[in-house]
């Protein structure tokens, strides 16, 4: 019984301004005819260490950032059974509560796409040169500390 | 040779700027590079242990051998997602 189609994954990296919602990143992941998409949405959080957040601006080396995305998910890849996958990332400011990453893996099952995106999203952010300056409530700002 | 320099995050902002061109020997390694941004910049000396580098969109270490005209970003670490 095949389960699988044997041919190359189809994937698609965003680095910009704006990405598209999340439903246009669903309706990517079931183009393959998968049984489990998992969509992973990051987005601006309030409160850090007790510290309210009202904005956090996101900027990348955007040709690098591409490029290791693309090498992200060709890993992911070889990882876990990947049929599509997909990693969009906003540059510039999101407010709280906005999306600021989109990671998607559509799998024949479920468990490989949890894994695969969990370990894109932990992967892209010691790997993925784009880095946020936080700015808070209080009206202070900074760049994260960040981590590779 | 010209190569030019690219910064970003707390380097561009500390350095105000996100590039430059920069005059080097026929032959200079990143490593060479960076230790005359060293000279010039407290700020990339306080943060050379940590930064990774890369040209066009290629991660490369300090050993590299740069070409005329390449694009040498000097990475400090990364928070996207």
């Amino acid at each position: 019984m095949i389960d699988q189609m044997h041919t190359a994954a189809a994937f698609d990296v965003r680095i910009g301004m704006d990405i598209p919602p999340a439903d246009a990143a669903m309706a990517f992941l079931a183009k393959g005819g998968s049984g489990g998409n998992v969509l992973f949405a990051g987005t601006t959080r309030r409160f850090t260490r007790g510290e309210e957040t009202v904005v956090l601006s996101y900027e990348a080396h955007v040709p690098l950032a591409k490029a290791e995305c693309a090498r992200l998910l060709e890993e992911a890849a070889i990882r876990w059974p990947i049929l599509r996958a997909l990693i969009w990332h906003r540059i510039g400011e999101v407010p709280v509560s906005e999306v600021s990453v989109l990671i998607g893996v559509a799998s024949a099952h479920r468990q490989p796409a949890f894994n695969a995106c969990n370990w894109l999203i932990d992967t892209l952010k010691h790997r993925v040169p784009i880095w946020k300056r936080e700015t808070f409530r209080s009206g202070s700002s900074s760049w994260h500390e960040g981590s590779w | 040779m010209h190569v030019t320099i690219l910064y970003f995050s707390h380097l561009r902002s500390a350095l105000g700027r996100g590039k430059e061109v920069v005059g080097v020997a026929t032959g200079a390694r990143v490593e060479d590079v960076v230790s005359l941004l060293a000279t010039r910049y407290d700020e990339v000396a306080r943060m050379r242990s940590a930064l990774r580098f890369a040209v066009g969109t290629s991660f490369v270490d300090d050993s590299h051998v740069l070409s005329d005209r390449d694009e040498l970003a000097l990475l400090t670490p990364v928070s996207g997602g």
